[in-house]
């Protein structure tokens, strides 16, 4: 497979990812990332500054797991439904059996009064394992959008 | 008719003399609000800039707010500190459009004034004119044409400034305390790890009452509960300073009776939760008093937390009467071991806007916000841990008594206190 071949692939995986998000399949979206997967939300000012800490930094799938477990079982956050505008999408390195590839993101959020707010804005970068069933590797929110607007609760 | 200050017409609003009960116009009224902005965060007091260790270098500048009014924070080429309104003194514009940099000198796009590092006026284009032509009069002074500078004082590396002429040195204003905890937690060089943003929806007011809620901690963040980094039934307390404008929570491991238990009879579920990777609940010990969270606040714009190993500052920073913004500026010292470091960066996820022990707190003040929003007569109740006059110390965790303490100095400041008042 050359880059080209692997893009139907990763927009394939994006799609997914966003459905599970914005449909509240939380527990499915966790199924999208490799065990050794991490998942970061990282500021834009940390990324300019050089500086390693971020919004969510999740180092593999457990801790992904534990995300959504939280978030079931002891969290408390604003009633809403998300929405994410993906586009952009590119392969931006073949490497053995995955690919890293770039996205444009943005996400909406909507009240139970059916008032909507853009949320956030920004870049994803990741990495995907090509195969049969494409997982996540890697996956970071680089958010433009990091004053984050009252919380963060589920992830983006 | 001179109009009646709004001081003095809320002043009359205290339902009582103890401050158990807190008005909701006092969230909501935006003439309150004017007033805050000048007598609290351009009055006596010393608010919180950054910390040294973000601008280590001779030239660094930080741009950043005191109430409403944009600031620059930088070092000098002397090594010394400086502060300045970040206004330009000629037609008002922003000198420093940069959230961060490094600079010499500081010149405004509009016309071109330069200031020095310390905000003095160095040029004006043109001030002669052209051929004899136009130019300033020649009774110009620059010398009286500077940026607008604060006195600033730093306290093992956390930089205050205050735009007072009369106020007392940041060791009186922070007392004895407060200038142990900032001594403990600034006990060794320490390295900016990175920051962490969140613009919450509610007055500024609420969140200072929020960091001083003992009581709330266990019950609206069950994450805390579960895994007894916070809870009602721990050992733990509060101090203040003698005025009570700020004070230090803290609790330690053990329980002060059967928590699990107590929880349960409260109706409150606390071993409902099990991590898969519960290395982020670690805890390297790093203070010889063995307290594993403390949470403080400096009057009127800091929060200074240790919660196990992460360790941050937060500054408040008023957007209007409706909003506000926090900057949580993430830090551990120079000598962490990598392992270390991961830690602290792992046990971020803990805190800020999407915090499992603090992402509770931007809903809970939002909806008091919402709820209070226009309500003229009915105020809210702060009655846990006891009435009447305000200890500096609280040896227990339910209560209320440290946000008894926020107000009665508030109103001390703002000129607005009940008749009779009780502090
Ligand atoms: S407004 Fe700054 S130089 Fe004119
Ligand atoms: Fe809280």
């Amino acid at each position: 497979m050359n880059s080209e071949d692997a893009l139907p692939a990763v927009t394939a995986l994006l799609a997914d990812y966003c459905a599970h998000l914005d449909a509240d399949r939380l527990e499915q979206w966790v199924g999208l990332f490799a065990e050794t997967a991490s998942y970061r939300i990282v500021p834009r000012e940390n990324r300019v500054q050089g500086l390693p800490a971020a919004i969510l930094h999740l180092s593999n799938k457990r801790m992904i797991a534990d995300r959504i477990t939280v978030l079931r079982t002891a969290a408390v956050f604003n009633i809403h439904v998300d929405r994410h505008m993906v586009s952009a999408i590119r392969v931006i390195e073949r490497l053995p059996d995955s690919v890293r590839y770039e996205a444009n993101f943005c996400v909406y959020q909507s009240d139970q009064e059916g008032r909507t707010k853009l949320f956030c804005t920004g870049l994803y970068e990741g990495e995907v394992a090509l195969g049969p069933q494409p997982r996540f590797l890697q996956q970071t929110a680089l958010v433009d959008t990091f004053s984050i607007p009252a919380l963060l609760a589920v992830p983006i | 008719m001179p109009a009646i200050p709004i001081t003095e017409e809320l002043r009359t609003l205290w339902p009582r003399k103890d401050y158990s009960r807190v008005p909701f116009r006092f969230y909501h009224d935006e003439r309150l609000y004017r007033e805050e902005l000048e007598r609290i965060f351009r009055g006596p007091t010393w608010s919180y800039l950054c910390l040294e260790a973000e601008i280590p270098k001779p030239g660094d500048f930080r741009t950043t707010l005191v109430g409403e009014t944009p600031v620059v924070v930088t070092r000098k080429d002397d090594g010394d500190l400086a502060a300045f309104v970040n206004r330009c003194a000629h037609r008002g514009a922003i000198v420093r459009r940069e959230a961060f940099g490094n600079a010499r000198e500081h010149i405004c796009v509009y016309h071109r004034w330069c200031y020095a590092q310390d905000g003095s006026l160095t040029g004006v284009p043109f001030r002669r004119g052209v051929a004899g032509k136009g130019g300033m009069p020649d009774d110009f002074d620059p010398k009286e044409n500077g940026l607008q500078k604060l006195k600033v004082h730093s306290m093992r590396g956390v930089v205050f400034a205050t735009f007072a002429a009369e106020v007392e040195p940041l060791a009186d204003y922070l007392g004895p305390v407060m200038t142990a905890h900032i001594e403990r937690l600034m006990h060794k060089p320490i390295r900016i790890l990175g920051y962490q943003r969140q613009t919450v929806f509610g007055n500024w007011k609420l969140y200072m009452e929020n960091v001083r809620d003992s009581y709330h901690g266990g019950l609206l963040h069950e994450f805390q509960n579960t895994f007894g980094i916070s809870r009602v039934t721990q050992v733990g307390g509060a101090r203040m300073d003698a005025k009570h404008r700020h004070h230090v929570t803290y609790s330690s491991a053990a329980e002060a009776g059967d928590g699990t238990q107590l929880h349960k009879d409260a109706g409150v579920a606390n071993d409902r939760l099990r991590l898969a990777d519960g290395r982020l609940l670690e805890y390297v010990p790093e203070f010889a008093d063995g307290q594993q969270l403390t949470i403080s606040s400096v009057f009127p714009n800091a929060v200074f937390q240790q919660i196990r190993n992460c360790l941050a500052t937060r500054q408040l920073r008023p957007r209007g009467v409706d909003e506000f913004d926090l900057v949580f500026t993430i830090y551990g010292y120079v000598d962490d071991t990598p392992q270390l470091q991961e830690l602290r960066l792992a046990q971020s996820n803990m805190i800020g806007p999407a915090g499992y022990i603090s992402m509770e707190d931007g809903e809970a003040i939002e909806i008091v916000h919402r709820a209070t929003k226009g309500e003229a007569t009915t105020s809210g109740l702060l009655e846990m841990g006891s009435l009447g006059e305000i200890p500096d110390e609280i040896r227990f965790r339910t209560s209320e008594v440290s946000i008894r303490g926020f107000w009665s100095y508030y109103a001390a400041l703002m000129d607005m206190k009940p008749d009779g008042a009780i502090r």
